[in-house]
Formats: C-alpha cells, sequence, structure tokens
C-alpha cells in the first residue's frame, strides 16, 4: 500500500469506521472537436483526486477532493466518518458487505499506441478532412469528434486489497447534417451517432475506422434521407441493426438489471424497474434465443474491467439465458439481498463520486442468421439502424424510439428508404416476439461514453455486444399529429 | 477561497502566459448530497472540487487545457500547457478573440446564502427523516435527495475581464411511492432556510395517495394540466432543441427568421433574465460576459435566441452572455429561463377541463423531430384523470409525442405562481408556471 491511501484508512479507521476504501485517481482527457473543416474544441483535462467510503456505525459516509495533500487526507477522512455518523441518524439496520477475496495486483492498460502521443495537429487534420468532404451541396454542418482517455486509478481498502489498474480509452465519428428547403433536417453519423465508436484501445482503434473513405457515403445517407418517404405507421415485423440494437439492451436490459435500480435506489431519479427479485429465475424476458450477458472480460470493451471500484474482480454472468431472467448487475451491499455474489458492476464516474452499480459491457449473444436470412424472414417489415432518439418509462418498460435511417422491406428484400423510422413497445413483448439474431460475422462491440445514472450526475463508459436481430408484430412509425 | 484570492491566484498565472490572449476560468465547489430511497439513507457524500479551464490564443490558434489542482504551480503549469497546445494548433479562421470585458452587474443579484455554505450533514439527514417519516405514516416508501452547494465562479482574462460571483443552492427532493402510485415534490433554494421538508414531503405523499390504483385511459389528445416540474422538462428540452445561436446553425430553431411573428399563444412569455433575483442569478457567463435578459417569446411573438461570443462573432451580433465553458461543442445555453406568469391558479385550470389529464412530472424526454421541436417522454410520479373540472383518480403513466412549438400555441391558462427550480448543471435556475394546453397528444400508455 501507499503511505498516502495507507494514511486514509488509517484515519479513518482511527475515527471509528470498521471499513473504508479509498480510490486515487489521476486521469487524462481530451476530447477534439471539429465542425466543417475547422477546430471547434480541443480540450485538454487533468484531473487527480481521492474519494473516500466508511462504514461507521453501521452506515455510510463518502468524501473526496481535489487537493492530494496529507492535511486533505486527514480532513477527507474525518468527514467521510463524520457523515456516516449523521447517516447513521436515520439507519434501520447495519450496512452488510458480501465477503470478497482480497486482491494485490496491478493491471495494464489494453492500448498499443497511447493516443496522448499523437500531435493534436494529426487528430485536427483527420477530422478537418473528413468534415471537409462531408460538405456536399445540401450539407449544412459536418462533425467530427475524438475523445481519449488515459486513467490510473488505485484502489486501497481496510481489508487488504491494494489494485493499481491503468486505462487507456479512445473514441471517434463523424456525422452529416442535410436541410432541405422545405426545412427537413435529416443527420447520418459514422460508425456511431452522437460520439462515435469507443474502445479500450489505443489510436489504432481510430486508424481502423478509416473515417476518411466513410465521410462521403455517410453525408449521402443524410441527403438520401431528405428525399426519402415518410416511415410508414403500423404493426409490422421490424429488423434492427446491431448500433440501434445496442441502444435497445442498453435501456430495456442494462438498466432494468441493475440491482441498485431494482431495490429503489434510484426512484427519484431515473426510476425503478419491472424485473423484481420475484421474477429472478423464472420471468419470460425475451423468446429462447435471446441470451444477455453483464461480461466485463471482453478485450477492449469499454464496460470492461478487470476489478470495479469496490476491488470486486469482474465476472461474466447471464442476466438472461434462453430467454429466462436470471441475473442482476450488483455491488456488495446488495448482492447478498438476492442470493448472489458480487460480479463486479460497482462504478465511480471520477475520484468525486461514490460509486454506484453501473453496467459494464452487457451484451445480446449472437445467433446464426446472415444478414440476408434476417431480411428474407419478412413479408412486410422495416429495417431501422443509427441510434437518433431515445426514451423508456421509469420502470423501463414502455420504450419508444428513433433511428436515423429506415428501409422498407417486402417480399423479403429491401426497398425503399424511409426518414425518421419509430417503433415503440413493451420491453418483454418485444423481446420475447425476437425470432432471429445475427450471427457472430455481424457482432460488434459498441463503446457508449454517456450513460448518466445517479445523484449528482455519473456518466458511465459502457459496451454492448450486439448482431442485428428480428422482431415480429412491432408497432412502428409513431403518428403524433 | 475569497474574490481577492482567487483573482490573485489566476492574475499571477495570467502575467506568467506568453500567448497573445489567455483567459481562466476557476470553479470551485463544495457540495454535499444525502441520497435516500426505501425510507432510509443510502448514501451520504460531499465532495471538494476545482477546475480551472485555460485558454490560450496565439495568433488565429486556440488552445485549452483544464486541470483540478488550483495550487499557483498547478495554475502556472495548466497556463503554460494551454499555450504550447495552441502553438501546435491550426489556424481557427472563425474564431473571434477573446471578448473584450463589458461592466457586469454586480451587486444586483443575490445568490449566495451563508447558512447554505455552512449547513451541516446532520441538518440534512433530519430534514430527510421528516420526508421519510412522512410517507411511513401512510405506509409509503420515500426517495430523494438533499442536495446542498457552496460555488464560486471566477473568470479573468488579459483582455481586462474580471469577474467572481459566489453561488449556493439547496435542493430537497422527493419521490413517494407506493404499491401502484408515486408522488413527486421538488424544493430548491439559494437560502437553506426555505427549504421545508414538511411541504416537500406532503406534496409527494399527497400525490401518491391520490394517485393509488391508477386507471388505464386511451391515448390521444387531451386537453392538459403541466405541474410546474412538467413545464420544466420540456423547456429544458426546447433550451437544447432550439433557443440558442447553434439551434440556428443547426436549422432547428423555430425562431429563425420568425423575429416579430406570432408563434405562440399570446398568453405565452419565454425568456432569459440571469439577474432577476426571482431565480438563482449569476450576473455573468463563462466568458465573464454580463447576461443581457433575451426575450424567446413575447406575448407569443418570436424573439431572440442566446449568443456566446463565438457564435456572436459569426452571425453578427453582439454576445448575450450565454457562454458555457469554452471551448465546447454544445454552444451557448441559457441557463435562466423564465415563463411569464398568468392570472390563473393551478386550481382554477384544472376546474376549466372538462376531461383531461393532469401531469406532475415527464420523463425521459428526448427529441424525435428537432424541427418544431417534437419530443417524446412519459410521464411519471402522479398522472391524474380529470372529469368534470376535478382531478377524479389516477392514471396508468402515458406516453406523448408531442412538438413543443405546437404546445406552445395551444397554451391557453398560466399560474399566477412560478416555481424555482435549480438547474441540473449546478448552476440557474428556471423559474416556470403551471399551465393548461388544449390537444396535448399522448401516443401510448404504459403498463
Amino acid at each position: 500500500m501507499d503511505k498516502f491511501t495507507e494514511r486514509v484508512i488509517a484515519g479513518a479507521k482511527r475515527l471509528g469506521a470498521s471499513y473504508c476504501d479509498c480510490r486515487l485517481i489521476d486521469m487524462e482527457r481530451e476530447d477534439v472537436s471539429v465542425v466543417g473543416g475547422a477546430p471547434r474544441a480541443v480540450v485538454h483535462a487533468h484531473q487527480r483526486g481521492f474519494g473516500v467510503r466508511v462504514i461507521a456505525n453501521g452506515a455510510w459516509g463518502f468524501s473526496s477532493s481535489s487537493v492530494v495533500t496529507d492535511a486533505e487526507a486527514d480532513h477527507i477522512a474525518e468527514e467521510a466518518v463524520a457523515i456516516a455518523h449523521a447517516s447513521a441518524l436515520a439507519k434501520k439496520k447495519d450496512v452488510v458487505l458480501a465477503p470478497v477475496a482480497l486482491s494485490q495486483d496491478m493491471i495494464p492498460h489494453q492500448a498499443d499506441v497511447d493516443p496522448f502521443t499523437i500531435p493534436d495537429s494529426d487528430k485536427i487534420g483527420l477530422l478537418a478532412e473528413a468534415t471537409r468532404t462531408m460538405m456536399l451541396p445540401g450539407v449544412v454542418l459536418a462533425r467530427g469528434q475524438m475523445q481519449f482517455l488515459k486513467e490510473r486509478k488505485i484502489f486501497a481498502s481496510s481489508e487488504g486489497s491494494y489494485i493499481v489498474q491503468d486505462r487507456v480509452e479512445s473514441g471517434a465519428g463523424v456525422s452529416a447534417m442535410a436541410a432541405s428547403d422545405e426545412g427537413d433536417v435529416q443527420v447520418r453519423s459514422y460508425p456511431m451517432s452522437f460520439s462515435g465508436d469507443n474502445a479500450q484501445s489505443g489510436w489504432e482503434f481510430v486508424e481502423a475506422m478509416k473515417l476518411l473513405e466513410h465521410a462521403e457515403p455517410t453525408a449521402r445517407g443524410a441527403l438520401a434521407l431528405l428525399s426519402a418517404k415518410p416511415c410508414p405507421s403500423g404493426v409490422k415485423d421490424l429488423v434492427v441493426g446491431g448500433q440501434q440494437l445496442a441502444l435497445q439492451v442498453h435501456e430495456s436490459c442494462g438498466h432494468p438489471s441493475e440491482l441498485d435500480r431494482v431495490m429503489g435506489m434510484e426512484a427519484s431519479f431515473a426510476g425503478t424497474s419491472f424485473l423484481t427479485p420475484d421474477k429472478k429465475g423464472s420471468f419470460r424476458y425475451g423468446s429462447d434465443i435471446v441470451n444477455l450477458t453483464a461480461d466485463p472480460t471482453i478485450p477492449h470493451a469499454l464496460g470492461g474491467l478487470v476489478y470495479d471500484d469496490e476491488g470486486v474482480r469482474g465476472r461474466k454472468v447471464y442476466l438472461v439465458r434462453g430467454g429466462i431472467f436470471e441475473h442482476y448487475l450488483n455491488s456488495r451491499a446488495s448482492a447478498p439481498v438476492v442470493g448472489e455474489e458480487p460480479m463486479g458492476a460497482m462504478r465511480a464516474d471520477g475520484f468525486a463520486r461514490c460509486p454506484i452499480v453501473r453496467m459494464v459491457s452487457i451484451n445480446l449473444e449472437p445467433g446464426d442468421l446472415t444478414f440476408e436470412q434476417l431480411i428474407a424472414g419478412v413479408e412486410d417489415g422495416l429495417y431501422v439502424d443509427g441510434i437518433k432518439s431515445w426514451s423508456i418509462d421509469d420502470r423501463r418498460l414502455n420504450f419508444q424510439f428513433g433511428s436515423e435511417i429506415g428501409w422498407e422491406i417486402r417480399g423479403g428484400k429491401l426497398q425503399d428508404m424511409v426518414r425518421n423510422p419509430t417503433y415503440t413497445g413493451v420491453t418483454y413483448e418485444f423481446w420475447r416476439s425476437c425470432d432471429g439474431i445475427g450471427n457472430p460475422e455481424l457482432y460488434h462491440v459498441w463503446g457508449v461514453d454517456n450513460c448518466g445514472k445517479g445523484e449528482p450526475m455519473q456518466v458511465a463508459h459502457v459496451s454492448h455486444g450486439t448482431s442485428p436481430a428480428r422482431f415480429r408484430h412491432v408497432q412502428v412509425g409513431v403518428l403524433h399529429e | 477561497m475569497s474574490r481577492e484570492q482567487l483573482h490573485g491566484l489566476m492574475n499571477d498565472a495570467l502575467k506568467a502566459s506568453d500567448a497573445d490572449q489567455t483567459e481562466i476560468v476557476t470553479m470551485t465547489s463544495n457540495s454535499a448530497l444525502t441520497w435516500y430511497a426505501e425510507n432510509i439513507i443510502h448514501q451520504n457524500v460531499a465532495e471538494h472540487t476545482a477546475q480551472v479551464q485555460v485558454r490560450a490564443v496565439v495568433g488565429k490558434k486556440v488552445g485549452s487545457a483544464s486541470t483540478a489542482d488550483c495550487s499557483p504551480e498547478g495554475l502556472a503549469l495548466i497556463v503554460r500547457q494551454a499555450s504550447q497546445a495552441a502553438r501546435l494548433m491550426p489556424d481557427d479562421p472563425g474564431f473571434p478573440g477573446l471578448p473584450s470585458p463589458q461592466p457586469i452587474a454586480a451587486g444586483r443579484v443575490g445568490g449566495w446564502v451563508a447558512a447554505t455554505a455552512a449547513s451541516q450533514p446532520g441538518e440534512r439527514v433530519l430534514a430527510v427523516k421528516k420526508v421519510i417519516e412522512r410517507a411511513e405514516h401512510e405506509g409509503l416508501r420515500a426517495a430523494g435527495t438533499y442536495q446542498v452547494q457552496n460555488s464560486e465562479l471566477a473568470v479573468v482574462s488579459s483582455m481586462g475581464t474580471a469577474a467572481y460571483q459566489q453561488y449556493t443552492v439547496a435542493a430537497l427532493k422527493a419521490v413517494v411511492m407506493g404499491d401502484d402510485s408515486s408522488g413527486y415534490s421538488l424544493m430548491s433554494s439559494a437560502d437553506v432556510a426555505d427549504i421545508d421538508p414538511e411541504v416537500t414531503g406532503e406534496q409527494a405523499v399527497r400525490t401518491a395517495v391520490e394517485t393509488r390504483h391508477p386507471a388505464e385511459v386511451e391515448p390521444g389528445a387531451f386537453e392538459v394540466v403541466l405541474s410546474p416540474f412538467a413545464v420544466e422538462e420540456l423547456m429544458g428540452m426546447l433550451a437544447y432543441l432550439a433557443l440558442s445561436a447553434r439551434s440556428v446553425e443547426q436549422h432547428t430553431c423555430f425562431l429563425e427568421g420568425h423575429e416579430g411573428e406570432q408563434i405562440s399563444s399570446p398568453i405565452v412569455s419565454l425568456y432569459d433574465d440571469g439577474l432577476d433575483p426571482a431565480g438563482m442569478p449569476v450576473p455573468f457567463d463563462f466568458e465573464g460576459m454580463p447576461k443581457h435578459r433575451v426575450d424567446f417569446l413575447t406575448q407569443g411573438k418570436g424573439g431572440n435566441v442566446v449568443y456566446d461570443s463565438y457564435y456572436a462573432a459569426k452571425m453578427g451580433r453582439a454576445t448575450t452572455g450565454h457562454s458555457l465553458q469554452q471551448p465546447n461543442d454544445i454552444g451557448p445555453y441559457p441557463l435562466n429561463i423564465f415563463m411569464g406568469a398568468g392570472d390563473s391558479s393551478e386550481a382554477d385550470m384544472v376546474s376549466h377541463v372538462e376531461r383531461g389529464i393532469y401531469v406532475t412530472r415527464f420523463w425521459y424526454g428526448n427529441p424525435v423531430e428537432p424541427r418544431g421541436a417534437v419530443v417524446t417522454g412519459t410521464t411519471r410520479d402522479g398522472t391524474y384523470l380529470i372529469e368534470n373540472g376535478r382531478k377524479t383518480h389516477g392514471v396508468r403513466n402515458l406516453r406523448f409525442t408531442q412538438g413543443l412549438v405546437d404546445m406552445l400555441a395551444h397554451t391557453v391558462e398560466i399560474s399566477r405562481n412560478r416555481a424555482v427550480l435549480a438547474s441540473s448543471f449546478g448552476i440557474g435556475a428556471m423559474v416556470l408556471p403551471s399551465i393548461r394546453v388544449e390537444g396535448f397528444q399522448f401516443t401510448g400508455v404504459t403498463r
């Protein structure tokens, strides 16, 4: 153990903490944004600080600081213990943590080329060329962005764990917005909307995207949408592309599987969950072919980790197996309540925030169909992809999602392009209607760096492995006028 | 830190910069939050953080860097890094240079209360206990947060800008749940003394009790009465989609080209005012520019959008003092939205509805079609059926898909009373009334 975390833990214990952990984090970020060939924002950020979590008098306390000195170590440990004592004024029972194997470990990052060694001018140059290429007549806005993260996190606990983990993340994406004289606006993105695709990799991940090659087709896609027909409305069969399905998995499987939500801890912000403990082991969440995993061990996945922020070694569990709901994302305090063992899903957004249950990599296991076979099985339907809009109720049941692009399917073949495709449904009805999943060749693990949860808000980096999949009798084309 | 200490540190760092222009923005925050659910406190946290953001300009090159290290050495290092970053950047031909200083209405606004800054965790716990006990008395389960924040925002630049403001926020939120219903309440103020846990608890409990055993209604067009909490969710989306110069750039602004035209109902006035003490004022933005009131809609007629210095230069306008931290990809943003008060009460509005829906709160709103600000989301934490002028019983939560511009055109009644709703950004607040709207589109129902 290093002297700083040792001092924090000793201080907390001296003041009466029965448990203490300290995370000392040194983190660099770089965000690059280019619009229409010109740099819009390049931000280098450095954060260093520590967070101290304690149990005293049977209740939790947490405090954190960006000042890393011995005096501040003493002050924050003292404050965390004082807060725990205040919490105990309203406790009903003592916090109990599931036992965990103690670890002394050092985990290296997974990047080949440190993205922070690549000059800003190269990053801006690549995005500038890509966004200039996208500025075809009719395109009103071409954006490109990259984001990189490098972190060293030390976790030390009063139980004796001491874990040093290094992490490097890289991500990038481009998008084109086209506008018509009639006022319609359409967007296409590559490789994924919002911040693009992200992974625990280095600069090689960005190079492999081949942003320049995809810039013009992306822009042409946005332009083509302006003259596409509106999305039809009705109950149809639906093939959901892998990118859109990542969102579906995130919202309708990942979040409702978070055990803290299930136990009501998120009720005042993100809501609760329909996956109540009485459903565990028996509830038909999806059809027989639906297998959903929480797997932090996938190499390079953005949601991957070796140890979580409680020092628990991450392991793969089936949230849904053979269509039956089986397991939760959990923590040391919540897992025993439902008879589970911790599986490594407690994470905090930086040093300043207290860990909460978060998704790791939540994945729909691939099936055995080619894309052509998925489409061929639809007489009258729709194929959609590209995340555009998402909304789901506070129990994660009623969802309505919009995609960037769609195509009608008739007679087992893709037909006309449609704009503003939307679909809506109820989570378990939707997943029970799944009768085809794309094969491993169509499988991709998408990195999502904007998952919000908790109070104060914490943003987690998660991932979702998906292939395209087919769903029957889905309401598409939500009319609103 | 005091204004003098913080500005002194920042000015020393500014002097050490070798860039043509340099700007330093420092935010410090001491915040604490008590988080409760299922009638227990499950997290109780504090954080002491600082963030220093530096923009260095060399010719037309702009470099930025940020750090959490507020020490003289940390500031000197970050200024050097920003300057070095600028020299490695390509020219940004559209960058107008850092803005020149303008007088700031210091002293006109409050925003910082010593009692809030000094509040202790035990006080938060006792307040939360009152909410919990009120819920337990009805056999209900309470969840929520009690947050207290004491922050500083300081801006200095080599152009001569020197701005400083301290502000506090106290906010108590309650979601009270029964087996098949829930209720919501939020109280926020700069002054912790304004937070009344008994009122907060009572409002959330009453809603949860009244909406027990919800019925299912078929989706469709309904006349609605929206509480200030529901209006806040929608105005937040409108701000994101359509009230800034960036939305003009993205062709999603409904005001573009319609200045002075009747766009919404003549009873609707919508504006941003960072100086109005009725909200949570901060008199300058993250470039140290004074906040100006911006009228989006005045008695339904189209007005202006908000600008920062970048978009002001790009579009030939003056900054309105609505910059977020620079550089950013969000553009200028209204953090102090007000809707003008009407002359009604919420009870009056309900009494004017023959058959409709009362919405306590919306949830998970997201754009469907940015043009017209068409958004979707669901109701939450207290949705009532209104029949013959009375809230008769709870209904299952509904999904809406509604154009917000259209909604403002069909707003027929606005309350006198407005709620102050602290921003989730940690700075600013919306001040919003209840509104009655005709023909609000519900497109689905939850289970």
